[in-house]
C-alpha cells in the first residue's frame, strides 16, 4: 500500500450570489463510525458538482442528510438559503432526489407511480399528466407507462425513478449514480439530460463512479475519502494538484489510499 | 393468525353442534338426518379443497422458486397438496369430532364415535382427491382468463350458500325421507351405523379414491408446472379532472388524498386482503343467526363479534403502516408531506374499509339477531366507537412498532400485533359488556337505568386518551425515522 501524502485543499473563490447548496462542518456518527467528518463545501447556482469517493467514502450519507434522510450530528446544510432542519415543505420542493438504488412500488404502473409522486408534491391534475406524458416521451416509456413496476427492467426503473424527481421541476437535482443499470443509448439520454438542465441553470450536485461521466460533465468535483473532503475543484486543477497523476483516476486513487496490491487467487491456496 | 380465528369460530359453533348431533343421535330418524349430514360435509369438504389446492397455484408465489430446485416436480406437488390436506384435516377435526361424541351421547353407544370417524376419514379423503382434480380445472379456467377477484367473490358466496343450506338439507331429509337413499356420497351415515349400505360406502369410496390417485397422477404435474400468464395485466390510466382550479387548501388536500389512493390502488392488487374481511364480516353475521335458530341469543357474541371485524381489519389494513411502505418509505419522507398528512391518510384509508364492514355486520345483526332497542342502540354505538377508534389505533401502533422485513407486508410484527389486541379490548371490551346489558337484564339485576349510558361515556373518554396519546407517540416516530441503509429506522 503506497503511503498517503497529506494535501492542501485549494478551494474556489466563490461569486458573491448564495449558493444553490451550501454545506458546513457536517458531521454525522453512526455509533463508533464517523461516516462524515467536518465536510464543508458550496455549490453555485447551474452548476454541476461531481462528488467521488470510493465505497463506504460517505456519499450517500452526505446527499442524505442533504435530503432530510438523516439528521446530521453536526454542521448546517442549506439549499436555496433553506435550512435541512427546519423540514419546511419549501426544502422539500427545492430540490429533487434520485438514490443510488431507487425502490418503487412494485404494484403501481409508471404512470401510477408517477400520478404518486406528483400529488405528494402538490401538482395540479393538468400539471401532473403534462409532465408525466412528457417525461415518459422523454425516456421512451410511452408505451411502457402502464406496465406494472415489478414487470419492469432495472434500467426501466431507473427511468422511472429520474422522471420522478423531475416532476416538480426542482431548481436543485440530487443524483447518485443516475446511469446505474442503463445501457449505453440510455446512459447517452441521461448525460445529454444533465446538459440541457444545467443550460436551463439548474444545480445539479451528482454522484457517480464513472469518472468519465465525471469528467465530461462536471464543472466542479469534490472528491471525499473516508468522511474527509480530501479535494475539491475543477478536475484539471485536482489532477495538477496530485503529485503523479497524469488522468482523473490516477489523482482519484492518489487522493482515496493508493491501491491495494491483493494476491487475487490466494483465497485458492490451502 | 388465519388459523386462530378459524379455530375461534369452530369453537364459538361447537355448542351448537353439540346440541344438534345429541338430539340427532337421541332421534328415530337419525339415519336419514345423518344422511344429509354426511352430504352435507362431503360438499363443504370437496368446496375447500377445491378453493385451497387452486389457491395452491393460483396466489402462491413460491412454485416457481420450488420446481427449479434438485427435487422431483411429482415429488413438490404431492407434497405441496398433502401440506395442504393435513392443514384442511386439522381445521375439520374439531368441529367433527364434536359432532361424532355428540351423536355418540345421544344414540347411547361408542359405536357411531369409532366407525362414524372411519367414514368421515373416507369421506375426507374422497373430497380431497376429487377436489384436487376439480382444482386443476378451475386453475385451467383461471389461466384461460379468469379473474381472480371473481374467483374468490365466487368463493365466497358458495361458502356463505353452503352455510346456510344445512337447514335447507335437513328440511329435505325430514320431507323427502328417500332422499337419502338416492345419494351414494351419503352412506358414509350408513357406515358409522353399521348399516348394510356400509359396505357400498366403502367400495364405492375406494373407486373414487383411486380414480382421484390416476388423475392426480396423470394430469397434475403438468397443470402445476404449466405456464400461465399470471401477472396481471396493465393498469388502467389514472384518471384526471381538466380544468380544475387551484384552491389554496388544494395542495393538502392532494397530498393527503396521494396516501389513500396509493393505498387503494395496491388493495385493488391485493384483493385477498379485502375478500379476507368480506368473509370474515359474512362468517360472523352468519354464526349468531344459527345460534338464534337453535334458541341461544346470539347478542351474547354479536359486540365481541364487532370487536373480531375491527381487530382484523385494523390489523391487516394499517397493523404494518410504515412496514407496508417498507423500501419506498424514502419517497414518502423525500416528498414535502408531513407527518400529520401521511397519518391522515393512512387513517382515512383504513377507515373506509372498515366504516362498510362495520355497517354491513350491524345491519344483519340487526335483522338476524333477536336484540331489544337498547341493545340495538348500544350496538350502534359501539360500532362508532369501532370506527372513529380503531383505524387511528391501527395506524398509530404500525406506525411505532414497524416490521420491514415481513414477507407479507400487511401482516404487522408480532409487537404491533400484541399491541394493537391490547388496546382494541381494553377500549371496546367494556362497551361490548354494555351492549349484552338489555332492559330485562338490567331490571333484574337491579342495576340503574343510567349504567349503560356511564359505561359508554367512560369507553368514549378512554378511547379519546389512548388515540390522542398514541397519535402523537406515532407522529413523533414518524419524524425520527432516518435512513441508514435502504430500509428506515426509527431512533
Amino acid at each position: 500500500m503506497e503511503k498517503r501524502t497529506t494535501y492542501t485543499l485549494k478551494i474556489d473563490v466563490l461569486p458573491m450570489t448564495s449558493p444553490a447548496i451550501d454545506i458546513r462542518n457536517l458531521k454525522r456518527n453512526f455509533e463508533t463510525k464517523l461516516a462524515v467528518n467536518d465536510l464543508s463545501l458550496r455549490v453555485r447556482r447551474g452548476e454541476i458538482f461531481g462528488f467521488l469517493g470510493p465505497n463506504g467514502a460517505g456519499k450517500s450519507t452526505t446527499m442524505k442528510m442533504m435530503c432530510g434522510l438523516l439528521q446530521p450530528s453536526g454542521g448546517t446544510v442549506r439549499l436555496n438559503g433553506l435550512d435541512v432542519r427546519d423540514n419546511l415543505p419549501e426544502y422539500k420542493m427545492s430540490f429533487g432526489y434520485l438514490p443510488e438504488s431507487p425502490i418503487l412500488y412494485q404494484k403501481l404502473s409508471a404512470r401510477e407511480e408517477l400520478d404518486f409522486v406528483g400529488r405528494l408534491y402538490g401538482l395540479s391534475p393538468h400539471t401532473r399528466q403534462t409532465r408525466i406524458e412528457k417525461l415518459l416521451k422523454v425516456f421512451k416509456l410511452e408505451g411502457d407507462g402502464d406496465r406494472f413496476i415489478s414487470q419492469m427492467s432495472k434500467g426501466m426503473k431507473q427511468k422511472v425513478a429520474l422522471s420522478q424527481c423531475l416532476l416538480h421541476n426542482p431548481g436543485i437535482l440530487l443524483l447518485d449514480e443516475p446511469t446505474s443499470g442503463l445501457d449505453p443509448r440510455a446512459a447517452r439520454m441521461v448525460k445529454d439530460l444533465i446538459t440541457t438542465l444545467h443550460d436551463s441553470n439548474t444545480t445539479i450536485f451528482l454522484s457517480s463512479h464513472r469518472l468519465s461521466v465525471i469528467q465530461e460533465l462536471c464543472d466542479r468535483i469534490g472528491i471525499i475519502h473516508e468522511g474527509k473532503l480530501v479535494a475539491l475543484g475543477k478536475v484539471d486543477d485536482i489532477i495538477k494538484q496530485s503529485k503523479d497523476a497524469k488522468n482523473l483516476e490516477e489523482a482519484f486513487l492518489e487522493f482515496t489510499g493508493g491501491i491495494e496490491r491483493l494476491d487475487i487467487l490466494d483465497w485458492r491456496n490451502d | 393468525m388465519s388459523i386462530f380465528f378459524l379455530g375461534l369460530m369452530a369453537m364459538s359453533i361447537v355448542p351448537m353442534i353439540w346440541k344438534m348431533s345429541f338430539d340427532m343421535g337421541g332421534s328415530e330418524s337419525n339415519l336419514a338426518d345423518l344422511r344429509m349430514v354426511f352430504l352435507y360435509i362431503f360438499i363443504i369438504l370437496l368446496f375447500f379443497s377445491t378453493s385451497f389446492f387452486s389457491a395452491q397455484v393460483i396466489l402462491q408465489q413460491d412454485i416457481p422458486l420450488l420446481l427449479i430446485s434438485p427435487t422431483p416436480n411429482r415429488q413438490i406437488v404431492w407434497a405441496r397438496m398433502a401440506s395442504v390436506s393435513v392443514r384442511m384435516l386439522i381445521l375439520a377435526m374439531v368441529p367433527i369430532m364434536v359432532f361424532l361424541v355428540g351423536f355418540s351421547r345421544g344414540y347411547g353407544s361408542n359405536q357411531p364415535l369409532f366407525l362414524g370417524l372411519v367414514a368421515f376419514l373416507i369421506n375426507f379423503i374422497m373430497a380431497s382427491a376429487l377436489g384436487f382434480f376439480m382444482s386443476l380445472l378451475v386453475v385451467r379456467a383461471w389461466r384461460v382468463g379468469g379473474s381472480r377477484i371473481v374467483m374468490r367473490t365466487v368463493s365466497i358466496v358458495v361458502t356463505m350458500a353452503i352455510m346456510f343450506s344445512l337447514r335447507l338439507f335437513i328440511w329435505m331429509a325430514s320431507a323427502h325421507p328417500g332422499f337419502g337413499d338416492m345419494m351414494p356420497l351419503s352412506w358414509g351415515a350408513d357406515l358409522m351405523l353399521g348399516r348394510p349400505l356400509g359396505s357400498a360406502f366403502i367400495a364405492m369410496a375406494a373407486v373414487l379414491i383411486l380414480l382421484g390417485i390416476l388423475l392426480m397422477n396423470r394430469y397434475a404435474v403438468r397443470f402445476w408446472t404449466e405456464g400461465g400468464d399470471v401477472t396481471q395485466g396493465v393498469a388502467p390510466r389514472p384518471s384526471y379532472r381538466e380544468g380544475v382550479a387551484v384552491s389554496p387548501g388544494h395542495h393538502i388536500i392532494s397530498r393527503t388524498d396521494a396516501i389513500v389512493r396509493k393505498e387503494f390502488t395496491n388493495l385493488k392488487r391485493e384483493p385477498e386482503v379485502l375478500i379476507r374481511l368480506i368473509f370474515l364480516v359474512g362468517v360472523l353475521a352468519v354464526i349468531p343467526y344459527i345460534m338464534g335458530e337453535e334458541d341461544i341469543p346470539g347478542v351474547l357474541l354479536t359486540p365481541f363479534f364487532l370487536i373480531m371485524i375491527a381487530w382484523t381489519g385494523t390489523t391487516i389494513l394499517v397493523g404494518n403502516t410504515l412496514g407496508s411502505d417498507g423500501r419506498q418509505l424514502w419517497m414518502i419522507k423525500n416528498a414535502p408531506l408531513s407527518a400529520e398528512e401521511y397519518f391522515r391518510g393512512k387513517v382515512r384509508y383504513a377507515t373506509a374499509i372498515l366504516t362498510p364492514m362495520i355497517l354491513a355486520f350491524m345491519t344483519i345483526s340487526y335483522f338476524t339477531d333477536p336484540m331489544d332497542r337498547s341493545q340495538s342502540l348500544g350496538l350502534l354505538i359501539l360500532g362508532l366507537l369501532i370506527i372513529l377508534g380503531a383505524p387511528n389505533i391501527g395506524v398509530s401502533v404500525g406506525t411505532m412498532f414497524p416490521d420491514y422485513d415481513r414477507a407479507t407486508r400487511n401482516r404487522p410484527g408480532f409487537l404491533a400485533f400484541g399491541v394493537i389486541s391490547f388496546l382494541l379490548l381494553l377500549c371496546y371490551l367494556p362497551a361490548a359488556s354494555m351492549v349484552m346489558l338489555g332492559d330485562e337484564i338490567l331490571a333484574d339485576l337491579g342495576a340503574p337505568s343510567t349504567l349503560r349510558a356511564s359505561g359508554f361515556a367512560m369507553t368514549a373518554i378512554l378511547l379519546t386518551i389512548v388515540v390522542v396519546a398514541m397519535r402523537n407517540r406515532a407522529l413523533s416516530s414518524y419524524r425520527k425515522i432516518e435512513f441508514v441503509g435502504d430500509l428506515a429506522e426509527a431512533e
